[in-house]
């Protein structure tokens, strides 16, 4: 990236809310259902129908707006956005223009180690269209209405993102609120959540902003990413060759890895925005407003933060943990048991466990496993009744069966050996046989002690103490 | 008032020949005259009433329209879907 310019970025970001029906009529809202089979009259915007609001979406969107620290707007209305497209039945859609629920929030992300925070304009409740799915074998396009009227949150933010990466670092930290509040299903391939970016470029240290090109088709955050860093370039090499940026709309291909002019300004749109006669206001009383933000949970950037500090871990780990509500939940509530150092914790859920749940594309609740078990493993750990190879061998248990630790201990004599002169015999026993070894420390590569620790660990078949061992080998090697 | 009748018949997707845009232009303009004839409303403050405002619906299931009923207002279906001509954005 040429360094003589500043990247701008502005995102708009689409959710749709995971609520029971949809936002203006009593269908189910569903992914996946068969085409045209959530469909009334209100939503194919029949005549002589009339929308009515769910209270669940104005609910769903004040907690987001508390959740990114907006002014909530207790006295709202909607209006018609007017546009043509078959995706659109009534062609225009229902959503808010000059006084959405929430504004002038902010969102706190991590890039890096740094916290950088990210303006939110504002967040506005609207109708998801429906879909159109383009058959050449028919001759035509066949449209499926099933998605209409599916509640969205629009979150717009302000232009204070950049570099790609700090687009990537907001758009995973929006993903990870929703799911915390358990408000959308924020599945990128489902679609349940969109973006819009808005890019421009402007001489570094200047402080007026460019001419923005706003891209469609943005369809997943590593898309965004790569999106944001093609047209910066796009539009730098515009610059240095004299050129002038046009304000336009550009569809991103992410296939080709390039974007495309879809509409210039001249085409823009005109929406005539205008409030919906078949809707009223509605107000939200502020009582409710704050029995909402006394249900938001602590928020994944908060809980990286708080790992970081009271469990002095590392930022990589703290946000792994904290990335998901589940892992986070679960890691705490094994910290609660007070049996157990975070440290170990975080290593056992991060190492072990997580490969477990890559390897089974399934979230830690969905094991058996319990944190009760969790934490008295590695208790036994930490009290060197087992050592940490025993410890695996509990794991691959207490993953699928909730059994007690120590009965698995007993049951499968796992408990560590600490007794000096068993282990005596084992130390004499390894070192006999592995002569080259004993040589080489002797000779300096002292680093053959794992070596021998090892082999001797294989011998009391994963029982042996291994602090003892390794200080017992080279007791012997010294005295030899 | 100067009405641009092009522009209008453009954002409402209406196909108005030559001939006959002065007449709508005319009609629009005696339109946009009745409208102004109106008494004014206060705006000043704001947009929305407090004292006029509606209930909220729960979020519960109602059964919906039989896809079959539903596609009847249709010209061309196919698949369970409506059949439109081609788009392309």
């Amino acid at each position: 990236m040429n360094s003589n310019y500043e990247i701008v970025v502005g995102l708009e970001v689409h959710a749709e809310l995971s609520t029971e029906t949809k936002i203006f009529c009593g269908c189910k809202n569903k992914f996946g259902s068969e085409v045209n089979t959530n469909v009334c009259p209100v939503c194919m915007g029949l005549p002589g129908t009339l929308p009515v609001l769910n209270e669940q979406v104005v609910e769903y969107a004040i907690k987001m707006g508390h959740a990114l620290n907006c002014k909530i707007n207790g006295t709202t209305k909607q209006d018609r956005k007017n546009y043509f497209y078959p995706d659109l039945p009534k062609s225009y859609q229902i959503s808010q223009f000059d006084i959405p629920l929430c504004e002038n929030g902010y969102l706190d992300v991590l890039v890096g180690d740094e916290v950088k925070r990210i303006g939110v304009t504002r967040i506005h409740i609207e109708e998801d269209a429906g879909k159109l799915i383009h058959d050449d074998k028919m001759g035509g396009t066949l449209a499926d209405y099933n998605r209409c009227g599916v509640p969205l949150i629009e979150i717009v933010s302000e232009p204070d993102i950049r570099s790609a990466d700090e687009a990537k670092a907001y758009l995973d930290t929006i993903h990870t609120t929703l799911l915390y509040l358990g408000i959308s299903d924020a599945k990128m391939q489902e679609g349940s959540v969109r973006c819009d970016v808005n890019v421009s470029v402007r001489p570094a240290g200047s402080t007026e902003f460019g001419t923005r090109v706003e891209m469609k088709n943005v369809n997943s955050f590593s898309a965004a990413h790569r999106a944001i860093t093609y047209e910066a370039a796009r539009q730098i090499k515009v610059l240095e060759e004299g050129g002038t940026i046009q304000q336009e709309t550009r569809r991103w291909d992410d296939v080709k890895g390039v974007n495309v002019l879809l509409r210039s300004k001249e085409d823009a749109q005109d929406y005539r925005y205008f409030p919906d006669p078949d809707l009223l206001t509605f107000t939200v009383a502020q009582e409710k407003i704050d029995a909402l933000k006394a249900e938001i949970p602590e928020l994944p950037v908060a809980k990286t933060m708080r790992y970081m500090a009271d469990y002095k871990l590392s930022r990589a780990d703290s946000e792994l943990l904290a990335l998901n509500k589940n892992t986070a939940a679960f890691f705490e509530a094994v910290l609660a048991t007070g049996k157990c150092e975070p440290k170990s914790v975080s290593n056992w859920i991060l190492g072990d466990i997580y490969k477990v749940l890559n390897e089974r594309r399934c979230e830690i609740t969905e094991l058996a496993l319990t944190p009760a078990n969790l934490a008295e493993m590695i208790s036994l750990i930490e009290k060197k009744t087992i050592s940490n190879a025993a410890g695996k061998t509990v794991l691959e248990v207490i993953l699928d069966t909730d059994k007690d630790p120590n009965e698995i201990v007993k049951e499968k004599g796992l408990a560590q050996v600490s007794d000096t002169g068993a282990l005596n015999a084992i130390v004499e026993k390894v070192l006999a046989n592995n002569e080259k070894a004993v040589a080489d420390f002797k000779n300096g590569k002292t680093n053959v002690v794992g070596f021998l620790v090892g082999q001797c660990m294989k011998e009391s078949r994963g029982k042996g103490n291994p602090a003892m061992l390794k200080e017992m080998v080279v007791a012997a090697i010294e005295k030899m | 008032m100067e009405i641009d009748i092009k522009r209008l018949a453009k954002l409402a997707k209406l196909s108005i020949p030559e001939e006959k845009m002065e007449e709508f232009r005319k009609k629009m303009e005696d339109i946009i005259q009745m409208v102004e004839n109106l008494p004014d409303l206060d705006t000043e403050g704001s947009l929305v009433d407090p004292t006029d405002t509606m209930e909220l619906r729960k979020d519960e299931v109602q059964p919906s329209f039989p896809r079959d009923e539903m596609l009847m207002n249709a010209p061309y279906t196919a698949a369970g879907c409506i059949l439109i001509p081609k788009v392309v954005d």
